[in-house]
């Protein structure tokens, strides 16, 4: 460990000293991170479970970058970690956080080996968002923020594979402007020798661009076993391809923009005999409406997904909700395991996966029971209307989705489950109507409500399942460089629903009973003090409470935190 | 650009909507999951009588209108040998419902009368049965090991830690026969607590006597760990002799590892399928460094190491009945 160490101080000195002697041809980069938390847990009755819980840690992320020439650029990092409690190196952790070289050949074609974002369509490879990040404010944003950085997970849906990429345009002079195409290698899963072989994801991406009008593109991956480099001779394939249409244009003196997305998807493993192959298809239309700054924009989206529709680089979710809360993740005097919260999906990166996933995952209806797995949801069809709009003072900035959506086909049963969603967003910058008053005073608002319905002549099998949630947050700048945050965001859940229960091949075998009365909302209050703009300091305090009345054995609890987080980007 | 684009809109629309779609709902129906729960067979055996030596097997039978979890729990009545079968349905039969002599909670079953009970979770009800059992089955398979008694050929190796015990022991149930070898104790200094190997020539005069075929061969052993012990790792080494010359050389020839961790608390059967295993080196899949290939003719001789973080006290496991099946893993 000492040694290690000593690579690490060399390897920093060493880049200094190098990026002074020759000008930014190799340099260090990075962040830095220091959390502090108080916990405590109380739920009525529990003489159990230790109510309070502290940790701590700092880490340091430090890059080597080096760009031996014109043409190429080498990225290295290593993490360096201390829980708090851990002195003279005992609890001190080092990992290679990643590397990447990525250059360009004869000044066309780009290349990237090593780790990778990535991402092409939301029906081929995507990175979903998880649950109830669509409404945040800004104080929710400290842990969630940290728990991204840690997964590289961007807000441009990327997914970070390790493998190689390339990509190059092809430029004409006549008929069409130019012709993009990005393609991937990536290797998902290494062989163990034995009866698990060597899984790949592949894929790209080819756009012809015909003017600024128009674009047309080709989609395709696949995600499948390598054959040879295991015992097994059984081999999953999942195989997709997709076309897009992208056209705009102008009539009178509104901008009309239609995108579209269509393909098909199979789902199948070579010579296992007990494998259903599935195979399906969906589409995916756009029309979007503009006239300038002042009037909104308008976008009306129908889409119809197959219910054997499989894409597993953008099915795969971001939250396992199999998996379990680090934090008290017991409780109560029978000791039973402690739902996760809006606050562990905040700040538990132990709930996140990093990886695609071969299967559909659960999902917590409470939090999302319409599109879980983002757009490629199979078995889903029906209209969304959007509305987004500013006022030209930037006073009020407004966000307002409605969906209506349905099933392709019945689960159980003929009768289709109807979903019904209203998604509403607004930032109000009050500052902006007190030019004396120069620093930020905002309120946001986000407003979710999700209905799902089924009748059927079966009354113990209806489904009737309402969640909604409101998140309530304000900013008050105090001085150039100190500002309080806050937010209250409630989600209350009520209903029966089923949940799918799938064998290995996807199929739904059978259906469990989901009924719930949840109640839990969250008290946010930051102080923040920013050095630079990538430079914070957040004291933190929150107070969690929960409760279901419909499930007894998961009794009700508050759990109150209180924070200190630095944290800076170099 | 217009009818381009039309064109372009058009067919790929055609090129999706023109691809076929299931159109069943999915899943089971839910009335046959959700509606009015009532027995519409009542439980019964398939004979009162079995002798599973002669390889008959026995089983049970009742049909429900809904789709229900189920358990059928068969005792001994003069031991504490329990068998359970557990399914999902409206119909147990001889496909869901057949009972092969095989147990589930040791000791193993003997001769005598059992006694049988089916729960329904629809209804939680409970209905009885019965069966008398007139001859044990008798596992098919090469015998490495029973532990009723130590072969001289084997190589038995026990670190001078504290408490040991490696040594066999009769004091506990057992899954066959009277005894088993008892692996334990505490080494602040090393992994390896204590070694067995089993070398071919301890089976009899052909060796383990193994098909060529890795996918026919089912390694399987008896393991216990004690409630409160949870440190301790089992690791079965299988070392093939490719050339024939009646050793295994470690730097050109192939070892195959079985690593296990994280037991049941109590006795389980372990199996498995010889074309499963893998090569590890520090616990990790490595490729073998023979000829790659699973060779089971070719196995010279089985180790297996008890092994136990030194900072972490003392370790202990049981084993029994290690034997290779060739028709499937294991059921005693």
């Amino acid at each position: 460990m000492i040694q290690k160490k000593y690579i690490v101080v060399i390897a920093l000195t060493l880049c200094s000293t190098i990026t002074l002697g020759q000008g930014k041809k190799v340099w260090a980069s990075g962040a830095a991170r220091s959390l502090f938390q108080q916990n405590k847990l109380n739920s009525a009755g529990d003489t159990i479970t230790p109510t309070n819980l502290n940790s701590g840690n700092t880490l340091v992320d430090v890059a080597l970058n080096a760009r031996p020439n014109a043409n190429t650029f080498v990225h290295a990092m290593v993490r360096v970690r201390n829980d708090f409690g851990g002195f003279w190196g005992s609890g001190v952790t080092f990992d290679m956080r990643q590397m990447y070289l990525k250059g360009l050949v004869n000044d066309a074609v780009r290349y990237q080996l090593g780790d990778i974002n990535y991402k092409l369509s939301p029906y081929t490879f995507f990175n979903n968002q998880e649950e109830l990040s669509s409404h945040q404010s800004e104080v929710l944003n400290i842990y969630r923020d940290m728990v991204h950085y840690d997964l590289f997970y961007t807000d441009d849906n990327t997914w970070r594979q390790q493998g190689a990429a390339v990509d190059f345009t092809l430029e004409f002079s006549k008929a069409v402007k130019e012709l993009q195409v990005n393609s991937f290698m990536f290797r998902n899963r290494p062989t163990d020798f034995g009866q698990s072989s060597e899984r790949i994801f592949f894929g790209g991406n080819a756009t012809l661009l015909q003017s600024d009008k128009l674009a047309v593109g080709l989609n395709y991956v696949d995600m499948m076993d390598v054959l040879g480099t295991s015992r097994s001779e059984m081999a999953f394939h999942n195989p997709v391809i997709t076309g897009t249409t992208e056209i705009h244009q102008k009539v009178n003196a509104y901008d009309l923009s239609f995108t579209s997305e269509s393909g098909i998807s199979e789902m199948y493993t070579l010579n296992d005999p007990n494998a259903k192959g599935l195979r399906d298809y969906f589409y995916d239309l756009d029309l979007k409406i503009t006239r300038g700054d002042k009037l909104p924009s308008l976008s009306v989206n129908y889409i119809n997904v197959g219910p054997q529709f499989r894409s597993v680089g953008a099915q795969s979710r971001r939250i396992n909700f199999e998996s379990q809360a680090q934090m008290f993740n017991r409780y109560g005097n029978d000791q039973v395991v402690r739902p996760v919260t809006q606050l562990d999906m905040m700040q538990d990166a132990s709930l996140y996966q990093p990886t695609l996933s071969m299967e559909l995952q659960r999902f917590a209806p409470q939090y999302d029971n319409v599109q879980p797995y983002g757009k490629a949801t199979p078995n889903r069809k029906g209209l969304s209307v959007n509305a987004i709009h500013s006022t030209n003072n930037e006073l009020i900035n407004v966000d307002a989705t409605y969906r209506m959506l349905s099933e392709v086909v019945g689960q159980g049963t003929d009768e289709l489950r109807t979903f019904n969603v209203i998604d509403l967003s607004a930032l109000i910058r009050l500052d902006t109507l007190m030019p004396t008053f120069k620093h930020p005073l905002e309120v946001s608002l986000g407003i979710t409500n999700q209905n799902t319905q089924r009748d059927i002549a079966l009354d113990t099998a209806d489904v009737d399942f309402t969640s909604t949630m409101v998140d309530l947050g304000v900013k008050v700048g105090l001085s150039k460089d100190f500002a309080i945050i806050g937010s209250y965001r409630m989600i209350n859940a009520k209903g029966l629903e089923f949940l799918n229960t799938r064998n290995d091949y996807s199929e739904i075998v059978d259906f469990e009973r989901f009924n719930t009365e949840m109640n839990q909302s969250i008290m946010s209050v930051a102080l923040r003090y920013t050095f630079d703009e990538k430079n914070h300091l957040n004291i933190v305090w929150q107070k969690l409470n929960y409760e279901d009345a419909a499930n007894s054995e998961t009794p009700a609890f508050d759990l109150s935190q209180f924070g200190i987080v630095y944290s800076m980007y170099f | 650009m217009n009818r381009f684009a039309a064109f372009v809109v058009i067919g790929t629309m055609v090129f999706t909507v023109g691809c076929e779609r299931v159109t069943e709902p999915e899943g089971p129906n839910l009335t046959d999951l959700y509606g009015d729960f009532t027995v519409l067979e009542d439980f019964k055996t398939s004979q009162d009588d079995v002798d599973f030596s002669a390889n008959e097997t026995v089983y049970f039978s009742a049909r429900f209108s809904t789709i229900t979890s189920w358990t059928i729990t068969i005792k001994s009545s003069t031991s504490d040998a329990t068998k359970i079968i557990e399914g999902r349905s409206n119909l147990i039969n001889e496909e869901n419902g057949t009972w092969d002599g095989s147990t589930t909670i040791f000791p193993s079953f003997g001769t005598g009368a059992c006694t049988v009970e089916l729960w329904t979770e629809a209804d939680s009800s409970k209905q009885n049965a019965n069966v008398n059992v007139t001859g044990l089955r008798v596992p098919n398979g090469t015998v490495v090991a029973d532990f009723e008694a130590i072969n001289p050929d084997w190589n038995i190796f026990a670190q001078s830690g504290a408490n040991m015990s490696f040594k066999l022991a009769s004091d506990k149930t057992v899954p066959q026969g009277s005894r088993y070898f008892d692996m334990g104790g505490a080494v602040n200094w090393d992994w390896l607590i204590g070694l067995i190997d089993f070398p071919a020539k301890s089976v009899g005069p052909n060796g383990f006597g193994l098909s060529s075929n890795p996918n026919e061969s089912y390694f399987n052993v008896a393991l216990y760990r004690p409630d409160t012990i949870t440190n301790g790792v089992v690791l079965f080494q299988f070392k093939e002799d490719e050339n024939g010359d009646g050793n295994f050389n470690e730097a050109n020839e192939d070892m195959y590892s079985v690593e296990l961790k994280g037991l049941d608390a109590g006795w389980q059967i372990v199996s498995i399928k010889y074309s499963d295993m893998v090569a590890l080196e520090n616990g990790q899949p490595t490729a073998p460094k023979g000829n790659g290939l699973h060779n089971p003719d070719k196995l010279e001789m089985i180790s297996c190491l008890f092994l136990a973080n030194p900072s972490s006290g003392y370790s202990q496991a049981l084993m029994d009945y290690m034997i290779f099946t060739t028709d499937g893993p294991l059921k005693l």
